[in-house]
């Protein structure tokens, strides 16, 4: 079941929690809402659900607008983040729920409870108040709920917040793998990244109540459309870098206070058709930077010189911290990492992964028109 | 020495609250002891030099007075009133607190409506007499019994929306949500999911309401002209006269009246605590 959102708008008092907000979700899509707390993700999500009412816009689900349906009529079903399983009832009475709501007879609940226990393998759990469930228990049972009444969309907020680390990535793998089986079409809040990347078949960033980019993983690491995506997408987050872009001699450079880089001819034709000005930003991932000169990609040309600041090892990587005037930019390296605090090294960059963003709008650079 | 000093602190630590229990027991306790042997003593035995701890003969003669008075009828308009007024006040309480912590009001009326409900708690009842008993008669309202029903709502409505805010605030919103996400109407989701979470308020509010209006007096004695339309409270003032006091048959008055209130406080107590129990559950 496809999901729409024209132009929705929610505001609350003088807050403006979704702003203009327009998405189409495809059938049996994994869409993942995120951003920070307060982005608007939550309210975009309620006002599916029929929680919220829309100040403006439309709201499809199918074909068939909803703006005026109440949620119970809407076919959606939502996990909270809180699960919200009634205290004062049985897991089979928490499962059983809405089917009660909806009149269901006595043989048909049992039959699906039980049916739906097994799916997520709860069935000893039946007789249990939620207070006696652990936090994945509870999750599951949470879950039940939802799939029990075989809606057409789900919405999720949050779901995994609550649970550990280890927990979290166990049932993200679940929950994925239970999506694609029951092949219903979800939408899936969330201000991890992580779970974003991973989970979703596309990701759909926003900030401050607007949508800022929907695509892929690969898409939004590869190809952010502005600033915020490209600081918001990827840990630790992209270094940015005030930078004047010129053209000599038909080359194309990014000329900083200290260091020049010389632009691979395609970025620099797609920046020169796209920038409105020659003060741009520069913006490069930790892991598309090494320390040292290096051949290819990595020219003597682009090397930045700069000084060691802080070293944080983080086992797999390290992460280095270098002073370059009054900037502080982060590094990727691989292990052993012999240089102390305080030495001065040489800096090169991966050229190929460079971003540029016009400093006004915020917007990439590098994206050609169509996309 | 030492060692057999402490030994003794400790067991006279462990006695203390006992002995503070016990105290506060006799305090609470003596009155209604003092009240029933009274009912069961003959006159002679009140005015006797030695008091008399256990009523020798026991006379059930002042009960009989009692019912003679009318007292059965006094039992029954206080019951209903008592019972009416306290539906009527956990209702409307209800609702009213649901209502304030589940909308928004605008200019914050929901605050202003609070502070105004706790103000006419804090004003005396007696100046709510004569406006009401104006409104009633300007309304027609000739009732006696109906009469008291709608002004006890002055003791016990503010209360009851005070005490039951806090309950619903308790719930949390995602329950009547998902409930609402799942179809359940409104109704349904208060009966299903809302009250079963908020009956130990439900039960308290209607615990405080039972037992303010069963021993309201001032009200009642306006209100009430004839003795067919007393309550109890009313009724037993009757028994202190101006040159007598009816001590046997007073006391007998005052067992009777206070036994349904015992009898209930027991039996909703279990309920009230099994049910605080489920509240902690809530919050955790």
């Amino acid at each position: 079941m496809k999901v729409k959102l024209e132009n929705l708008a929610k505001k609350f008092g003088e807050v403006i929690a979704v702003d203009n907000l327009s998405l189409d979700v495809r059938e049996k899509e994994f869409l993942i809402l995120l951003g920070s707390s307060g982005c608007g993700k939550t309210t975009a999500l309620r006002c599916i659900a029929g929680l919220e009412t829309p100040d403006e816009g439309k709201i499809y689900i199918g074909n068939k607008l909803v703006n005026g349906l109440p949620p119970g009529k809407r076919d959606v079903a939502m996990v909270f983040q809180s699960y919200a399983l009634y205290p004062h009832m049985t897991v089979f009475d928490n499962l059983a729920y809405p089917l009660k709501v909806r009149r269901s007879q006595k043989d048909e609940i049992k039959r699906r409870v039980k049916g739906t226990a097994e799916l997520l393998e709860i069935e000893n759990l039946l007789g249990r108040k939620p207070s006696q469930l652990s936090g994945g228990q509870a999750q599951r049972v949470a879950l039940g709920r939802a799939i029990i009444r075989e809606p057409r969309v789900f919405l999720m907020d949050e779901p995994l917040a609550s649970l550990d680390a280890k927990l979290r990535a166990y049932m993200r793998a679940e929950l994925k793998k239970l999506q694609k089986d029951l092949g219903v079409t979800t939408i899936y809040v969330t201000h991890d990244q992580v779970e974003a990347m991973t989970m979703g078949d596309r990701v759909a960033v926003m900030s401050q109540g607007k949508l800022m980019q929907v695509g892929s993983s690969e898409e939004l690491y590869n190809y952010p459309r502005n600033l915020f995506v490209a600081g918001f997408i990827g840990s630790p987050s992209m270094n940015f870098i005030d930078v004047i872009f010129e053209t000599r001699s038909d080359k194309f450079f990014l000329r900083g206070k200290d260091f020049q880089i010389e632009l691979p001819r395609r970025l620099g034709e797609m920046a020169l058709n796209n920038a409105k000005d020659f003060k741009v930003l520069l913006g490069i991932r930790p892991e598309h930077m090494v320390i040292g000169n290096h051949k290819g990609h990595y020219t003597e040309d682009t090397s930045i010189k700069a000084e060691i600041y802080v070293v944080e090892p983080l086992g797999r990587d390290v992460l280095v911290n270098l002073r370059l005037g009054d900037l502080t930019l982060r590094v990727l390296t691989p292990p052993p990492f012999g240089a102390k605090m305080g030495d001065n090294i040489q800096l090169s960059l991966n050229t190929a992964k460079i971003h540029m963003f016009d400093r006004k709008t915020e917007q990439s650079l590098l994206v050609t028109k169509q996309a | 020495m030492h060692k057999v000093l402490l030994g003794k602190t400790r067991k006279a630590d462990k006695l203390v609250p006992y002995l503070i229990l016990a105290m506060v027991l006799l305090f609470t306790l003596f009155p209604l002891y003092w009240m029933i042997i009274t009912s069961f003593k003959t006159p002679l035995e009140f005015v006797a030099r030695d008091i008399a701890w256990i009523p020798t003969p026991i006379t059930l003669g002042h009960y009989g007075e009692v019912v003679e008075e009318g007292f059965m009828r006094f039992f029954v308009n206080t019951i209903i009133i008592a019972v009416f007024s306290t539906i009527l006040a956990v209702t409307a309480g209800a609702l009213a607190a649901y209502s304030l912590t589940r909308f928004r009001f605008r200019a914050k009326f929901d605050k202003l409506f609070l502070l105004w409900a706790i103000i006419v708690r804090i004003i005396p009842p007696i100046v709510f007499l004569t406006p009401l008993f104006i409104t009633f008669r300007e309304l027609g309202l000739d009732d006696v019994r109906l009469r008291l029903i709608l002004s006890y709502q002055v003791y016990v409505l503010p209360l009851c929306v005070w005490l039951l805010l806090g309950f619903f605030r308790d719930v949390p919103i995602e329950f009547e949500e998902a409930a609402q996400v799942d179809g359940a109407s409104r109704i349904f989701t208060l009966r299903t999911v809302v009250f079963p979470l908020i009956a130990p308020g439900l039960v308290a509010a209607a615990i405080f309401s039972i037992i303010t209006t069963w021993n309201e007096f001032i009200y009642a004695l306006i209100f009430a002209r004839v003795s067919a339309d007393f309550t109890i409270p009313v009724g037993i003032a009757t028994l202190i006269g101006e040159y007598e006091v009816l001590w046997g048959a007073l006391s007998a008055a005052g067992f009777l009246s206070s036994l349904p209130i015992l009898i209930f406080t027991v039996y909703v107590q279990k309920h009230l605590l099994r049910s605080f129990a489920k509240r902690g559950v809530l919050r955790g």
